[in-house]
């Protein structure tokens, strides 16, 4: 139960209209540099100013007059290409956490050191390799030596077991490359043995008490923060990984609306970015109200 | 000068070394780097045709046109004497090409011949030899056939024999330009591009770090406030507005690269400049009268940031290579007739469907060399230095 | 009129694998504590005296810690069964005897709270940061009293009530560093014994507390143990704050028990060892009349560790009146704990016979 002195009520609209500031500049900044983007199919008369106001207002109101891109609603589109792109982010966040939490755990233990010393090892030698290669290496193997060949048209028409299939290989890629079961591993690991080493959970244990809630508590914050911190991450490398796999999500529309030499479809580029950055601004807002309120020093 | 090397610090340097010297190679020679071949030829080393033996050979079982009689006793042995052993499908100008089909015991029990083949190639002594002359360059469809000494039975088995000039190690991709001659001209992208990078990233980090730690002024929340929006702009929309509008000149690309990796360093130098700050010696020292620039750069910066900010040029000249391959791979970056990993791999890649692993896996271990080579130097560097702090 | 022995430690071996270097925090520890005794551990810092009653309760930061002894907790073995070395000093190699060590650890697990219960130095940094104390409180007792919910508030009150604090119902409500020192180590107090122990443990309560609150804190503890019946074990480097609220003392040096000394009759105190001695002379100079003779103010100069004799040996006085074979003894074996009058045993060459 928090209680909402004047205090704090203030210091939750700051943060909020931090990070709303931020989006919404961020916004401006890619309506710039899209104005600046050369199309060979706006006529000349248009100047860059105009073409700024036009894509501020499309960005910042939802004006509905630039509602159609070819023969689909840009809210429908939107809404298919979210709905895949967050579930490859999050399908594959939560096979890293599932992996590295119990092994991250197993310090508290105290026991298979060897196996740790193997794990963080094996994980620090593939960690350097990025998305991108791990990617191409795993669908490498797959098709050359399993002869299989999952499709992202598969995933569309399929049941739940191809569509499982068919996630495989983006999950695995993205789960194993850039580091991010590596990051995820070392600061499990790292905060377990902080709190391990804490004299009140000695004092716990001294009680009879079990320690588990008392660590899971502990880790909590961490894990957030750097769970937002790889969403972050992911989302500013969505359009590689979509295109990589074809995966028709955000990422994958705004790549092939930038690469038809004529004209671009300026909406749907700003609706994808403003998805992208509203799930930016989300987390980000969600961790700095979990760092304030889960700190126990701010607790008075 | 610490003299203790570690491991990860001399891997990273010969690494390195590669690296470099590729680049050297690729500037020097550009053009004749990449050698011309037969299209879509395999590695030569035997050991990485294994991959290849996946694909099923084509085996037919042919019966002999003229008997009438059924052959109704398979012997025992008839199903070894199939060709066991799977043949090399390279073969270069000027070597024999052997290929010996099955073990000795079972050779002696039946008869080798070429049904389709170039000429001059024979079966003799128990192995199909062949050496290709100088008009003998292409693409083969081999087939080799077998028939067991009381049988009327004839097998044959076929494949595709790719004979050249050059031993292509590394193979050739689908417009026969060797892979090793595609990748050593595409580091010429790696490290040079990265310079610019580093150079804003690391060295404006490095001041505007410092600045906003030390001092507690506007300006300084106006760098604060710069960066939480540089960290929010999704980057790699940066790099493609950034390559779009300049017309994919990769040297405008690495300064939104610095941009972007720039929030990170200055929070970084930021914190550690914080953490010293509040302690006693910069008062005392500012009563002396050491100037706020000496008491920041010589005494808190030089001291403590040296590991992190090698670190930093490491990490920096990384992820220029892989922002560049990136680029490349969605043609966005270096276009077609200049050759780049990522043009590589994107060629190499509709071509996994066939087997053709050789155009995308070595284009990748290399790209996974030069990254490993930077991190490596950087993080034994940066122990070197500070052998205390426990780098993971 | 004797009472029944809740805890013995018998020729307990304390060791930590620091590798290379295998360390011997306790060589051959032996402690009676009885029903309703009050006793008083007297050492340096460094002379196992946490250790030895961590190791009841299976609390040693390294796996196992215990390579040789007995500690019997109300007739049951805590370490039974534990393998034999040539060497007790050796150390249990971690791998070997998995199934002693867990039965070690299942055994002492069962004591922790419920039988023995420990209070620690710093109680700040004791309690959890994020937890109210009556949250607390309510986790512990749910932990070793599943059927009695409705007694809860009842037995909290009445454990309060003897404890000196102004205002209860603010010190339940309150998060831990909110309180002062005092009241934390009260409040800690309440939280070990609300498990009903028969054994309560407290290793240097008073470290972390001024003068005044000090005396307060172990005026406390013996009030709560006379009137529950339980057995103290006070752990202290102070002798005179705790020489006038114990039954007997235990001194310890270097990992092995020098004395054992009853205490309860101020006048007839007699230690016999040169370290108790200088100890008695440190915690007050005037305290009392019988001296053995010769004995002078021993030097300052900090104990030199000797691990194959009598850790005194370097500095003792007494050993320059003894004969030369009696001396190479002292240096060369470690002394054994011999009854020399009821209620005290001495370990010291010196005093044999």
């Amino acid at each position: 139960m928090i209680i909402m002195s004047n205090d704090r009520t203030k210091n939750v609209l700051y943060l909020l209209l931090k990070n709303a500031a931020v989006f919404f500049i961020s916004l401006f900044i890619i309506c710039l540099l899209l104005a600046l983007v050369p199309d060979t199919a706006i006529p000349s008369e248009i100047s860059y100013f105009e073409r700024v106001k036009d894509y501020l207002t499309i960005s910042y109101l939802f004006s509905y007059d630039y509602s159609v891109s070819g023969n689909f609603l840009i809210s429908e589109l939107i809404l298919h290409g979210s709905k895949l792109t967050f579930t490859l982010i999050f399908l594959s966040l939560l096979i890293v956490l599932i992996i590295a939490l119990p092994a991250g755990l197993l310090v508290a233990s105290e026991k298979n050191a060897m196996f740790q010393k193997l794990f963080a090892g094996t994980l620090s030698l593939l960690s350097p390799i990025p998305i991108l290669i791990w990617a191409s290496l795993l669908m490498l193997l797959v098709f050359v030596f399993g002869n299989m060949v999952p499709l992202y048209i598969d995933f569309e028409d399929g049941d739940f077991r191809t569509r499982m299939f068919v996630l495989l290989i983006p999950v695995a890629a993205i789960a194993l490359g850039d580091g991010i079961l590596l990051d995820f591993y070392n600061k499990i690991r790292d905060e377990t043995r902080k709190v391990m080493n804490e004299p009140w959970l000695k004092a716990v244990k001294a009680r009879g008490l079990p320690i588990y809630n008392h660590v899971l508590r502990a880790l909590l914050l961490p894990i957030f923060i750097t769970l937002s911190s790889k969403i972050t991450y992911l989302i500013s490398g969505i359009i590689i990984v979509e295109y990589i796999f074809a995966w028709q999500g955000l990422g994958f529309m705004i790549w092939r609306s930038l690469e038809t030499p004529g004209a671009k479809d300026y909406p749907l580029i700003l609706g994808s970015v403003k998805v992208l950055l509203f799930t930016v601004f989300l987390f980000s807002f969600i961790r700095d109200i979990l760092t304030y309120k889960l700190n126990p020093q701010l607790m008075k | 000068m610490i003299i203790h090397l570690n491991f990860r610090f001399i891997l990273g340097i010969m690494l390195l070394f590669i690296l470099i010297g590729m680049n050297v190679f690729a500037f020097f020679f550009s053009d004749s780097i990449i050698k011309n071949g037969t299209p879509a030829r395999p590695p030569s080393l035997y050991l990485f045709q294994k991959v290849l033996y996946h694909q099923p050979i084509e085996e037919e079982t042919v019966e002999d046109f003229f008997s009438f009689t059924v052959p109704e006793e398979i012997d025992q042995d008839a199903e070894e004497l199939i060709f066991s052993r799977n043949p090399k499908r390279t073969a270069t100008v000027g070597r024999e090409y052997r290929y010996v089909p099955s073990s000795q015991r079972l050779r002696s029990k039946a008869s080798f011949w070429v049904e389709e083949g170039p000429s001059g190639m024979k079966y003799e002594d128990g192995a199909f030899i062949w050496t290709p002359d100088t008009t003998q360059i292409g693409k083969y469809d081999i087939s080799l056939a077998t028939q067991m000494i009381d049988s009327e039975t004839i097998r044959s088995i076929r494949f595709k024999l790719f004979s050249d000039k050059k031993p292509f190690y590394f193979g050739t991709n689908e417009r026969g330009n060797s892979v090793l001659g595609l990748m050593i001209a595409g580091s010429k992208w790696s490290i040079l591009p990265g310079f610019i990078a580093v150079l804003i990233a690391v060295f404006g980090g490095l001041f505007l770090g410092a600045y906003s730690g030390y001092n507690k002024n506007l300006s300084s929340n106006i760098v604060d406030g710069a960066t939480l929006v540089l960290e929010s702009i999704p980057a790699l929309l940066l790099f493609f507005l950034a390559a779009v509008i300049f017309s994919f000149n990769i040297y405008i690309v690495m300064i939104a690269v610095g941009l972007v990796l720039l929030p990170a360093n200055i929070n970084v130098i930021k914190s550690t400049v914080k953490h010293f700050v509040d302690c006693q010696f910069v008062e005392s020292s500012k009563e002396i009268g050491f100037a706020d620039n000496q008491i920041l750069y010589r005494d808190i910066i030089w001291y403590n940031c040296k590991p992190i900010i090698i670190s930093q040029i490491a990490n920096c000249f990384a992820f220029a290579i892989m922002v560049e391959v990136t680029l490349s791979y969605l043609q966005f970056g270096i276009q077609v007739p200049e050759v780049s990993w990522g043009n590589i791999l994107l060629q190499g890649k509709s071509d996994i469907y066939k087997g053709e692993y050789w155009m995308v896996f070595f284009p990748s271990l290399v790209i996974i060399m030069s990254l490993l080579s930077f991190y490596l130097t950087g993080n034994g560097l940066s122990r070197l230095l500070d052998p205390r702090k426990n780098s993971t | 009129m004797t009472m029944p022995t809740i805890l013995k430690i018998k020729n307990l071996h304390l060791g930590f694998n620091n590798s290379p270097t295998y360390i011997s925090a306790v060589r051959g520890i032996e402690v009676t504590i009885n029903k309703g005794e009050k006793v008083g551990i007297i050492g340096e810092s460094g002379s196992g005296k946490s250790q030895t009653f961590l190791s009841t309760l299976g609390l040693l930061e390294n796996n196992p810690g215990v390579t040789a002894g007995e500690i019997i907790f109300d007739k049951v073995n805590i370490l039974d069964g534990i393998p034999k070395y040539k060497k007790a000093n050796s150390g249990i190699p971690e791998s070997a005897n998995k199934k002693w060590i867990r039965s070690y650890k299942k055994r002492a697990k069962s004591l922790r709270g419920k039988k023995i219960s420990i209070i620690f130095q710093d109680a700040k940094s004791s309690l959890i940061p994020y937890k109210k104390i009556i949250d607390q409180a309510l986790d512990t007792w749910k932990k070793h009293n599943i059927a009695n919910n409705s007694e809860f508030h009842d037995t909290v009150t009445s454990l309060l009530a003897d404890m000196d604090i102004k205002d209860k119902g603010k010190l339940l409500d309150s998060y831990p560093n909110q309180l002062s020192g005092g009241e934390a180590q009260r409040a800690y107090i309440m939280l070990a014994l609300l498990g009903n122990p028969e054994v309560l443990i407290a290793d240097e309560p008073t470290s972390s507390l001024d003068p005044y609150s000090s005396r307060k804190i172990i005026d406390l503890l013996v009030k709560i143990v006379d009137q529950k019946g339980l057995s103290l074990i006070l752990i202290s480097h102070r002798l005179d704050q705790i020489l006038s609220s114990v039954n007997k003392i235990y001194v310890f040096l270097n990992g092995l028990a020098m004395e054992e000394l009853e205490v309860s009759d101020i006048n007839e105190i007699n230690p016999l060892h040169p370290y108790t001695i200088f100890l008695f002379k440190m915690a007050n100079g005037n305290f009392f009349g019988k001296l053995r003779n010769g004995v002078s103010n021993s030097n300052t100069e900090h104990i030199k560790r000797n691990n194959a004799g009598c850790p005194y040996s370097t500095v003792c006085e007494l050993k320059k009146d003894l004969d030369i074979n009696l001396q190479t003894k002292c240096n060369d074996t470690i002394p054994e704990q011999r009854l020399i009058a009821p209620g005290q045993k001495v370990a010291c060459w010196a005093y044999e016979k």
